[in-house]
């Protein structure tokens, strides 16, 4: 975190290609991963990171604080995932057909077959949208609690509360498999 | 519980990301407190899982080295792609009138005062809505710093390159 810290502050000091490359460098990843762990096929997944990244360098004038850096460029990134599923829904609604071209099918199958082996997706289906776009910002992509205020712009508090509550509900389900397996004899998943 | 250490601390811990220090504080905290010691009984086993859950997709989702410069590549062609449809005498006179502004305002104000007055974003800004923008500029600057300096931003900003 602290070594982003300088990459951030080197890059909103002087916006150069190197500079720029740095901050690419350490969030093309996180990104494309947070809309992998979102839902996306790995294509689209990527034409969205692209799209942040180059909204990060377009409007970084906007932000001269690197502290709040990291919770911006998720803001962008929740952005830019909203405004993907409204053009996807509006493309479902006018029934736009997409033909399913073998790379298409290729990515989706291997995206898919990536995702099942993930202990984490068994979790986050357990949980609402919301939810899960909180998990994986928490605990996937380690953002701080002031870092998820900016990114879902919200209060503190409010981080703090969902937090709890999502711990809560996580928690709940672990207590009642253990329950349930305690019952059948069986070992807990967890 | 609250005294002693934050509820992100408190998170960390639960997920065993937690730094020595911080660590050492709760670990004794639990020693005494039975409620916390309760709801960390019934939260940790979980917690922990959902972190090395984590851990495991952090893995797992990455990119190779080369598909890395081939998304930065590409993104560089887009950044200047959208850099040549702005045009030159545009970024000259945004420059000009931030160099104006930064000895009084300060870089930050500066900044914030072009951003404004452009509505929405500099990028926005075009021959056609270079007027309006100097106009919204003269008002924000006559009302922090007078009409004199409103004046002089709204002779020069004419004078800029941007409308040559």
């Amino acid at each position: 975190m602290e070594e982003d810290k300088l990459i951030v502050e080197s890059f909103l000091l002087n916006r150069t290609e190197e500079t720029f490359f740095a901050v690419y460098e350490a969030f093309c990843v996180r990104i494309r991963r947070y809309f992998v762990l979102r839902g996306l096929d790995v294509q689209t997944a990527e034409d969205l990171t692209q799209d942040v990244l180059f909204k990060v360098y377009q409007k970084t004038g906007d932000l001269r604080d690197a502290e709040s850096f990291c919770g911006w460029v998720y803001a962008i990134a929740r952005n830019s995932f909203a405004s993907h599923w409204r053009s996807l829904q509006s493309r479902i609604e006018g029934a736009e057909h997409i033909p399913l071209t073998p790379d298409l099918a290729e990515n989706i199958q291997i995206e898919a077959e990536a995702l099942a082996k993930l202990r984490l997706t068994e979790m986050l289906e357990e949980l609402t949208l919301a939810e899960r776009d909180l998990v994986v910002l928490r605990y996937v992509e380690g953002l701080s609690y002031e870092d998820l205020a900016v990114a879902l712009n919200v209060p503190l508090g409010t981080v703090k509360w969902r937090i709890f509550e999502v711990r809560k509900k996580l928690s709940q389900r672990d207590y009642e498999t253990n329950e349930n397996n305690e019952k059948d004899g069986k070992l807990s998943y967890f | 519980m609250k005294d002693e250490f934050s509820d992100e601390e408190w998170d960390d811990y639960l997920t065993g990301r937690i730094a020595s220090d911080a660590r050492a504080r709760i670990d004794a905290h639990l020693l005494v407190c039975s409620a916390c010691w309760e709801l960390y009984e019934k939260q940790a086993p979980v917690m922990h899982a959902v972190g090395d859950a984590a851990a495991d997709a952090r893995e797992h989702l990455t990119i190779s080295d080369r598909q890395l410069r081939i998304m930065f590549s590409q993104t560089l062609t887009t950044i200047r792609a959208a850099e040549e449809n702005t045009p030159a005498q545009i970024r000259h006179g945004l420059e000009f009138l931030n160099s104006l502004l930064i000895p009084v305002f300060g870089p930050e104000a500066a900044h914030r005062a072009l951003r404004l007055a452009a509505t929405r974003s500099l990028d926005q800004v075009t021959p056609e809505s270079w007027n309006s923008f100097l106009e919204r500029l003269a008002n924000i600057t006559s009302i922090v710093c007078g009409d004199v300096f409103a004046g002089m931003i709204r002779e020069h900003g004419q004078m800029a390159p941007a409308v040559h």
